[in-house]
């Protein structure tokens, strides 16, 4: 798999929805620290979402969507001829009712959600607001009916169309039976007037896009698309594709390995740039030496701490076959855990038998008999990944020496590494995880992804029954232990929980 | 006799009964509101759209034939206006300063929490501003689908619907999108554990 299809797929990867159908996934995340470390940054993301908190509403939503709704029913209350687009026309107001369009405002203003309008620039003061700030799109005060949101999801075929416009442009909503008397009347007819002009204005051909791009309030037929359109082209990238690993032939890039306990590669920061330093004797040396151990210092590391020590050792110039050794440290190593750190090796022409070993300082162990981590045929060409477990007993850096030794003249190979980080067990380490705390504020999320996001976390065992469906959770779960947590959750949503072994089970109990 | 269930509440409310819808609103308007708050950035831009949306939603009423969930037909008005909106305000220049930065952002806590020091509260605070701006940086399209998924919970399905994408579409988007934010919170990124 390359890095490419990976990254496209790390979203799936981490919610669990490939279920098998990428084998090579698993593969490439543990090879590959580029992929490996953008499918952390994904997590972080999505952490950092999830410590959002639920927003405080303000004061006064309610009731203003109270009233506003209440506006818009006494506005249909009012009689509307029925047919639509039938152009019906009550009289004609004269041009001198335009000032009588901006007394009526101060009318028109306590019913209702729209039928403003602002010259430019102006803004008013949001204390007179009853219902909507003008400038800001109305509903469409006149007609039951609101086709800026006629197309229902369920009914619509995928492909997304505008469906903004309020009527179908070139209708003329029906009118009221003219009433002299009532003011809204009036002010509808205005109102009607006045768009039709703007229409007539719209249409005519000296004005394009730029000319009557005022910052009105939307006049019913001229409401623009609402709908989200997409870009035509969804497979546009947004970004640019992750980058290509180096191509560089003579440089292999060291494979890091996946500490096994985890459900994700281990690795926390991108491989530095610096090329592998190669060790070689001076030339004209024959027969079977050592080259001088290679010892690194710490380089910079991200936090996990701990990455150090690529190097590579290679044999005797003149000899063949070279051995090439390259040294993947742990991730986030823990005193007193094993930890576990990678020797690869490749040898240029087959080595039938070699054996490598590990040795550790004082604080370093490996804990495998004679320290022998591989005792073996090489098979030229062939890249031998050879796991290190460790077991540090005090913190800090420590001294490792990684020996290759075989019948093959040349191939003898010693590699002394500092591998550092090692720190002792936080307390989240050794924590059960029904105690580790969960962290996160649920703002609506579906019952079953709340608590897949509680077990990835805390690491804690879930069974979710069939029995359980889609509520939503609205729960701050910050500093709350995942035990706990799985119970509020359970409870707010009338669900029982059962806990066996430190599996939690959520069940719709019976009656 | 119980209370009416949300479907009940959503066939009255079609045949015109306010009470019924009033219903609806109480429901879900918090998360209408914190929804749009996290599309917009602005708190005033948040409440406006949330109130339109139920107006639209309430004139709209008889032509909803429930073949989507109501929630989901109100996510789409409500995303609608939101995006209509930045659309339009895209077109002047804005500062961040109304985004929401403001520190009593925070509803109380449902759940005792352990009590956190004034620093570790203001820690958190400067936290919530870097994720919040740094959505506010991501493209409307990313921005919505990150909202919509890992914040206001809604399914992919929900996602396609309310957006009128294709749902392979809303996939990758959120693929993209995740990987859009971990780009715009940059150094910051390392403050926010991994989930």
């Amino acid at each position: 798999m390359d890095c490419a299809t990976c990254r496209e797929n790390l979203s799936a990867h981490f919610e669990g929805r490939l279920s098998g159908e990428l084998p090579g996934m698993e593969q490439h995340l543990a090879q590959c620290p580029l992929c490996a470390h953008a499918l952390l940054g994904l997590r972080r993301a999505v952490g950092a979402l999830q410590s959002l908190p639920a927003p405080e509403v303000p004061a006064g939503l309610r009731a203003r969507i109270a009233e506003a709704v209440a506006a818009q029913a006494a506005l249909r209350r009012t009689p509307v001829a029925p047919s639509l687009g039938a152009g019906v026309r009550g009289p004609r107001y004269s041009r001198r009712l335009w000032p009588g369009l901006a007394v009526g405002l101060g009318v028109a203003a306590a019913f209702v959600a729209g039928i403003l309008v602002s010259r430019e620039g102006d803004a008013p003061s949001r204390s007179e607001r009853v219902a909507l700030r003008p400038g800001w799109n109305p509903g469409a005060p006149l007609e039951p009916q609101d086709p800026s949101v006629a197309a229902e999801p369920g009914a619509e075929p995928a492909a997304p169309e505008g469906d903004g416009a309020l009527l179908p442009p070139g209708t003329t909503p029906g009118l009221p039976p003219a009433d002299p008397n009532d003011p809204l009347a009036r002010l509808r007819q205005n109102f009607l007037e006045q768009q039709q002009r703007r229409e007539q204005l719209l249409q005519s051909p000296g004005l394009s896009g730029g000319g009557l791009s005022t910052p009105y309030t939307y006049l019913p037929t001229q409401l623009p698309p609402l709908s989200y359109s997409p870009p035509a082209a969804y497979d546009v990238p947004d970004r640019e594709p992750p980058p290509r690993l180096p191509d560089i032939p003579e440089l292999r890039l060291p494979a890091h390995g996946a500490s096994g306990s985890t459900e994700t590669p281990a690795l926390t920061e991108p491989p530095t740039e610096a090329p592998d330093i190669k060790v070689r004797p001076p030339r004209g040396e024959t027969g079977r030496s050592s080259p001088p151990p290679t010892t690194f210092g710490p380089s910079d590391s991200g936090p996990a701490g701990g990455a150090t020590g690529r190097g590579t050792g290679s044999a005797a110039a003149s000899a063949v076959p070279a051995a090439r050794m390259d040294f993947t440290p742990p991730a986030q190593p823990v005193v007193g855990q094993e930890a576990h750190a990678q020797a690869a090796i490749t040898v240029s022409s087959d080595v039938p038998r070699a054996v490598v070993t590990a040795t550790g300082d004082a604080d370093l162990k490996i804990p495998v008999p004679g320290g022998r981590v591989y005792e073996g045929p090489l098979q030229a060409g062939a890249v031998k990944r050879i796991p290190i477990p460790l077991v540090a007993s005090a913190p800090g850096a420590h001294e490792l020496t990684i020996t290759l030794r075989s019948d093959a003249p040349g191939a003898d190979t010693t590699l002394t590494v500092q591998v550092a980080g090692f720190v002792r067990a936080a307390a989240g380490a050794s924590i059960p995880a029904a105690e580790r705390t969960v962290d996160i504020v649920f703002n609506g999320t579906p019952i079953r992804r709340a608590l897949a996001d509680i077990a990835r976390k805390t690491g804690v065992r879930i069974t979710v029954d069939e029995s359980v469906g889609e509520e939503k959770i609205r729960k701050d779960l910050r500093g709350i232990p995942a035990g706990a947590a799985i119970r509020a959750i359970a409870d707010s949503a009338g669900y029982a929980v059962d806990e066996q072994d430190g599996v939690f089970r959520i069940y719709q109990p019976q009656q | 006799m119980g209370l009416p269930s949300h479907d009940d509440l959503v066939a009255r409310a079609r045949t015109g009964d306010r009470t019924a819808f009033d219903a609806l609103v109480n429901e879900s308007y918090a998360l209408v509101y914190s929804t749009a708050l996290r599309l917009t950035g602005d708190p005033e831009v948040a409440a406006d759209a949330t109130q339109d949306a139920y107006v639209r939603a309430y004139n709209s009423l008889p032509s909803f034939r429930g073949q989507s969930a109501f929630t989901t037909w109100l996510y789409r008005i409500a995303v609608n206006v939101c995006l209509d909106h930045l659309r339009r305000r895209s077109r002047q220049p804005r500062s961040l300063d109304t985004a929401v930065t403001s520190p009593d952002d925070t509803a109380p806590l449902p759940l005792p929490a352990a009590t956190q020091t004034p620093q570790q509260e203001t820690e958190r605070r400067e936290r919530q501003r870097l994720v919040q701006e740094a959505l506010l940086r991501l493209s409307d399209e990313h921005r919505t689908v990150l909202v919509l998924f890992d914040l206001t919970g809604l399914t992919y399905e929900e996602i396609a619907q309310v957006t009128g994408v294709p749902l392979g579409t809303v996939k990758s988007r959120l693929n993209r999108a995740r990987l859009a934010l971990r780009d715009e919170l940059g150094p910051h990124l390392e403050l926010f554990d991994p989930l």
